[in-house]
């Protein structure tokens, strides 16, 4: 699955992308999890990262990780996006969505249009 | 659908309350963020998390959820098992990550959170 | 001074050689005729030169290689015949670090550069890698303090630096938005270096998990990197509440987090365990009411990048 299809099933608004390329980017593996440690601990490194965790740490986390792609749960305790991490996605080169449903929400429909899942 | 079905077709590790398998289970909601729980799950939810310190008891207890399933084969804490027996809180535990997990309860039919 | 020492060394990590290299570069042809090349040096006032055969770097020659000829009889030879093949080049996206290493191990006064597709785009000499480095120091500083640094000393010290680049960062306690930046830029700063890519990962990861204790569980402290040719070292000092029970804070998921650091997406008590998982070796000195340091060491190989021409 391509990025670009994740951002369709999620009617994920893309917060920052490189370039058309990037969005072309093949998706097999996805992380879910709000805690940081938990990514780095796992043996394999994922493909996109679900979190709905809203600080500059996710964009540091990916980073370090060598994670490509994030996508950003939005709740209600964080309704818009920190400037700083848009600011670190961009730097970093990391693409950034940002969906509107919840984890649950997105985990239950990309394992149901067939993402394998894997990891986290 | 049961919360016994659940157990049963996820293989889950029942670690509190295992005579409490009864209820109903229609609707679910993850996240490890404590605050995201109290202000987003809704009632019966069934809570998917990867946290297992004993203040998700609490979170438990406070929105009525139905069950807390943790994830990664996560152990619950002890105090965490002490304080889930007394407030009635069933925990489980699967081997799954959150990602494999919510994909097969929302296949089974468990829907996000209304 | 110190300041000027750290970004000294940070210039080595960001600079490339094409940065600094002078790109008009006299070159001669091999079938120079040796008793040419004393007029074509004088004229540019230059000491030496690549030797282009076509569109082909085949060589280069210097004032010694001059002298020796003439000292020898001045016997009718050519460029071609005194110069010497195939010489140690540098490409002009490797960073300057390596150069400074080179130039030290050959004894070589100045190195051709060349492009991707193998052209001659440039040289480089002592006086020139200088010169790009003050020029650089000077638009960044703006204070008295560069004049004051000499330039001969310069090359020395840098000399001295290459077998181990040292690099220190501030981390602030609680600040939860710039936190992790030290991590980030040393990630940045080995990938200019050439580590490899594993081991970066690494390093990355395990001076992230120790820079985020240092911000969530202490009041900040330092992060201290030392890179050598076979190893890494990363040192985090913090002034917090110390270890009570270091065999107990190993254990995955134990945590001693405030909710506040749960929120945050941390204190799910695997950090020490993904630090220990990604070093080679993991020290832990605390004592309870003053700090911890902890060491962590990730051995690299040598990789000097260095492609000679053949």
């Amino acid at each position: 699955m391509k990025i670009k299809d994740i951002q369709r099933i999620l009617e994920a608004e893309v917060l920052y992308y490189q370039d058309e390329q990037q969005m072309e980017m093949e998706i097999r593996s996805i992380a879910a999890s709000d805690l940081m440690s938990n990514i780095l601990a796992l043996v394999r490194v994922p493909d996109l990262l679900l979190t709905g965790l809203n600080n500059s740490q996710v964009i540091n986390t990916a980073s370090v990780f060598g994670i490509k792609a994030v996508a950003l749960i939005k709740n209600d305790k964080c309704p818009h996006v920190d400037t700083k991490v848009l600011e670190l996605a961009k730097e970093e080169e990391i693409l950034l969505l940002l969906t509107h449903k919840c984890m649950y929400e997105s985990c239950g429909l990309l394992y149901s249009n067939g993402l394998p899942c894997i990891l986290g | 659908m049961e919360l016994k079905e659940i157990v049963n077709n996820l293989n889950l590790d029942v670690k509190t309350c295992a005579g409490n398998l009864d209820i109903k289970i229609t609707s679910g909601y993850s996240s490890d963020l404590l605050s995201d729980v109290m202000g987003n799950a809704s009632t019966g939810d069934i809570w998917i998390t990867l946290q297992s310190h004993q203040n998700i008891v609490a979170v438990a207890v406070m929105k009525s959820l139905s069950a807390i399933i943790l994830i990664n084969g996560k152990e619950p804490e002890e105090a965490t098992i002490k304080k889930a027996e007394e407030e009635k809180v069933t925990i489980l535990s699967s081997k799954l990550p959150a990602f494999e997990l919510i994909g097969k309860l929302y296949e089974m039919g468990i829907s996000g959170s209304k | 001074m110190q300041d000027i020492d750290l970004k000294r060394q940070l210039l080595l990590l960001e600079m490339r050689i094409d940065d600094v290299m002078r790109k008009e570069v006299i070159t001669v042809s091999p079938q120079n005729r040796m008793s040419e090349l004393l007029t074509i040096f004088k004229k540019h006032n230059i000491s030496g030169a690549p030797v282009i055969d076509g569109e082909k770097l085949v060589g280069i020659i210097s004032i010694e290689d001059l002298i020796r000829w003439l000292y020898e009889g001045s016997k009718n030879y050519y460029v071609g015949e005194r110069m010497t093949k195939n010489p140690t080049c540098f490409y002009t996206s490797q960073p300057l670090v390596y150069i400074i290493k080179i130039f030290e191990e050959s004894g070589f006064g100045r190195f051709p550069v060349l492009n991707k597709s193998n052209k001659l785009a440039g040289i480089v000499t002592k006086g020139i890698i200088i010169k790009g480095l003050l020029k650089r120091l000077a638009i960044e500083n703006s204070e008295d303090e560069i004049p004051q640094y000499r330039a001969s000393h310069f090359f020395e010290d840098i000399n001295a630096d290459y077998k181990e680049i040292n690099l220190r960062y501030n981390v602030i306690g609680k600040d939860i938005e710039n936190a992790g930046s030290a991590s980030t830029q040393i990630k940045r700063n080995l990938k200019r270096l050439g580590i490899r890519s594993s081991i970066i990962q690494r390093l990355a990861i395990a001076s992230y998990e120790a820079e985020m204790n240092a911000v969530l569980h202490a009041d900040g402290g330092t992060m201290e990197y030392t890179i050598t040719p076979d190893q890494i070292i990363c040192i985090a000092r913090d002034t917090g509440p110390g270890i009570e029970d270091i065999e107990k804070a190993m254990q995955p998921g134990f945590s001693t987090a405030s909710d506040w650091i749960r929120e945050l997406g941390f204190g799910a008590g695997m950090g020490l365990t993904n630090i220990e998982k990604c070093s080679d070796k993991m020290e832990i000195d605390s004592t309870p009411g003053k700090g911890t340091t902890l060491t962590i060491i990730i051995r690299t190989e040598d990789n000097n990048g260095i492609k000679r021409n053949s």
